[in-house]
C-alpha cells in the first residue's frame, strides 16, 4: 500500500494522525474520503475553518478501531460493570475533594518514602558483596570508653596494629589487613590541584578484597613509602590519556607521591573511598606517626582492621580470641569485639 | 434478528439511495442533506462497519480516480438481510402509526 507523500491538500497534522493511528486495512479509503471532504469544504469555507473540521473528522475516524463488537453480547470480561465502578469511585472522590486529595497526597508521599527506604536498604545490603571472599570477610569493631564520650560506644575502627596481632595469634584468621582512612587533601600535578578522598593501605588490600589494578602490580604497588594508586577517573583528570605510571604528584602540605598503579574500575560498589590509595608504609615512615600507630588509644581512631577468616572458622571463637588479646597487649578497660 | 438503531437505519437507507456510489463522503453528505444532523465521518464509518459485521452491508474497494488524491473508495451495498432489516423496521413503525388514530391519515395531521 502506498503511504507516500504524494499530492495532497490535507494539513500535515491530519496526515500525521492518519499515518500514526490508521490501520493498513482502512488507510486507502479514509485518506481518500478525507481528501475529498477537505476539497469540498475548501470550496465553501475558509482554509482555517476547513482545516479545523477535517482535523476533527480525522480524529473521529479513530473510533473505527475501537468500535464495539455488538455481535458477542456476553463478554467474559464485564467491562461495563467495571466502568461503572470506576465512575462511582471518581464521583465519590470528587464529592470529598479536600479529604481525598489529603489522602492521595499522604499515600503518595508515604509510598515514595517507603520506596526510597527500600532502595536504600537494598543498596546498603548489596554493598561490598562483590568481593570473592565476601562471606568470610569481617571487620573488627571496638567498644570502648574514651576521653570524648564517657560511656562505652561502638566504633567501626580498631587499633592500627591489631591486624598483625590477629594474623599471628588468633586461630581461624587467614589474613588480616590494616587500612587507615583520612588520606585527604589536595593532590597536585603540574599546577592542577584536585581534592581527594582516599585511604592508606598495604598490599593486603588486594589479598582480601577483589579490587583489581589496570596498571601496576598489586603485590608491589603499595610497598614503598610514597606510593600511590589512583582511580581511573582521577588518573584521567590529571594525566588525560598519558601513561600515569611513575608520575610524581604532591599533596598540599604533605609529601610527594609516585603513581604506582591505577585501579581497574571506578564503579566498585563499596564503602571505601577509592579516589586514591596511598601505601601504608607512607605513614610508618614518619616516626611520630609510627609511634601514634603503635599506641592503641591513639590509633583506634581512623584505623580499620579487616580479616579474612579461614574456611569453616567460627566467628564466635575468633571474637573470643580477639577479645583475649586485650588484657595481654593492652591492659586498660577496653572491649574489642568483632 | 437485531433491531436496527436509528443511526444504523438512516445509514442503511442512505446506502440504498446511493446505489453504486455509496462510500464515506457521499453517505455523510446524504445524511446531512436529509436529516440536518451534524455527524463526523468517523461516526458514519463506525456505523457502516457495524452494519457490515451484522451482515446488512457488503463492501469492496472501487477503482482509482484522479480526484481525492488518487485514493480508491470503499463502496458499500446493502445485502438481502439489510433490506429485510429495513422492511422489518418499517413495519414496526407502521404498526405503531396505525395504532394512533389521529395520525393515521395525512389529512388529520394539522
Amino acid at each position: 500500500m502506498n503511504r507516500g507523500a504524494d499530492h495532497t491538500s490535507l494539513p500535515g497534522i491530519v496526515l500525521w494522525v492518519l499515518n500514526l493511528f490508521c490501520s493498513e486495512e482502512h488507510y486507502e479509503e479514509f485518506r481518500g474520503d478525507l481528501e475529498e471532504m477537505h476539497e469540498l469544504r475548501l470550496k465553501s469555507s475558509r482554509v482555517l475553518a476547513a482545516s479545523f473540521l477535517i482535523g476533527f473528522d480525522a480524529l473521529s475516524m479513530l473510533r473505527v478501531r475501537f468500535r464495539s463488537k455488538r455481535s458477542s453480547p456476553t463478554t467474559f470480561f464485564p467491562i461495563g460493570m467495571l466502568r461503572n465502578y470506576f465512575n462511582v469511585a471518581l464521583r465519590s472522590l470528587g464529592r470529598h475533594a479536600a479529604f481525598s486529595s489529603l489522602n492521595i497526597v499522604g499515600l503518595s508521599v508515604s509510598m515514595a518514602v517507603g520506596l526510597i527506604l527500600i532502595l536504600f536498604v537494598r543498596q546498603s545490603a548489596q554493598q561490598d558483596e562483590f568481593h570473592e571472599h565476601a562471606d568470610r570477610l569481617v571487620r573488627v569493631y571496638s567498644d570502648f570508653k574514651s576521653s570524648i564520650n564517657r560511656n562505652n560506644a561502638l566504633y567501626g575502627t580498631s587499633p592500627a596494629n591489631l591486624s598483625d596481632l590477629m594474623e599471628r595469634e588468633v586461630p581461624g584468621v587467614e589474613r588480616a589487613a590494616k587500612i587507615r582512612s583520612h588520606f585527604r587533601g589536595t593532590l597536585v600535578y603540574q599546577g592542577t590541584g584536585l581534592p581527594l578522598d582516599g585511604l592508606y593501605a598495604d598490599s593486603d588490600l588486594f589479598e582480601l578484597f577483589s579490587f583489581e589494578l589496570a596498571w601496576g602490580d598489586p603485590a608491589t604497588a603499595l610497598v614503598n613509602p610514597g606510593s600511590l594508586i589512583l582511580s581511573p577517573s582521577e588518573a584521567t583528570k590529571f594525566f588525560g590519556t598519558e601513561d600515569p605510571m611513575g608520575k610524581v604528584m604532591s599533596v598540599v602540605g604533605g609529601r610527594d607521591f609516585t603513581v604506582t598503579g591505577v585501579l581497574a574500575s571506578d564503579t566498585y560498589d563499596t564503602l571505601f573511598p577509592l579516589d586514591a590509595i596511598a601505601s601504608y608504609s607512607t605513614l610508618e615512615a614518619v616516626p611520630e606517626t609510627r609511634e601514634m600507630l603503635d599506641t592503641w588509644t591513639r590509633s583506634i581512631y581512623g584505623s580499620y582492621t579487616f580479616a579474612l577468616l579461614e574456611e569453616g572458622a567460627s566467628l564466635e571463637a575468633v571474637q573470643r580470641s580477639v577479645s583475649a588479646l586485650i588484657p595481654i597487649h593492652f591492659a586498660e578497660n577496653n572491649h574489642i569485639r568483632i | 434478528m437485531d433491531q436496527l438503531g436509528t443511526l444504523e437505519e438512516l445509514v442503511l437507507l442512505s446506502v440504498c439511495t446511493l446505489t453504486g456510489d455509496a462510500y464515506g463522503v457521499s453517505i455523510h453528505q446524504k445524511l446531512g442533506d436529509h436529516t440536518g444532523r451534524p455527524l463526523t465521518l468517523g461516526a458514519v464509518y463506525t456505523t457502516l462497519y457495524r452494519l457490515q459485521d451484522k451482515g446488512y452491508l457488503n463492501s469492496e474497494m472501487g477503482g482509482a480516480t484522479k480526484s481525492r488524491g488518487g485514493r480508491r473508495k470503499r463502496l458499500f451495498t446493502a445485502t438481502g438481510a439489510g433490506l429485510e432489516a429495513l422492511r422489518a423496521s418499517r413495519s414496526v413503525r407502521e404498526r405503531f402509526w396505525k395504532a394512533i388514530p389521529a395520525l393515521d391519515t395525512a389529512s388529520s395531521f394539522r
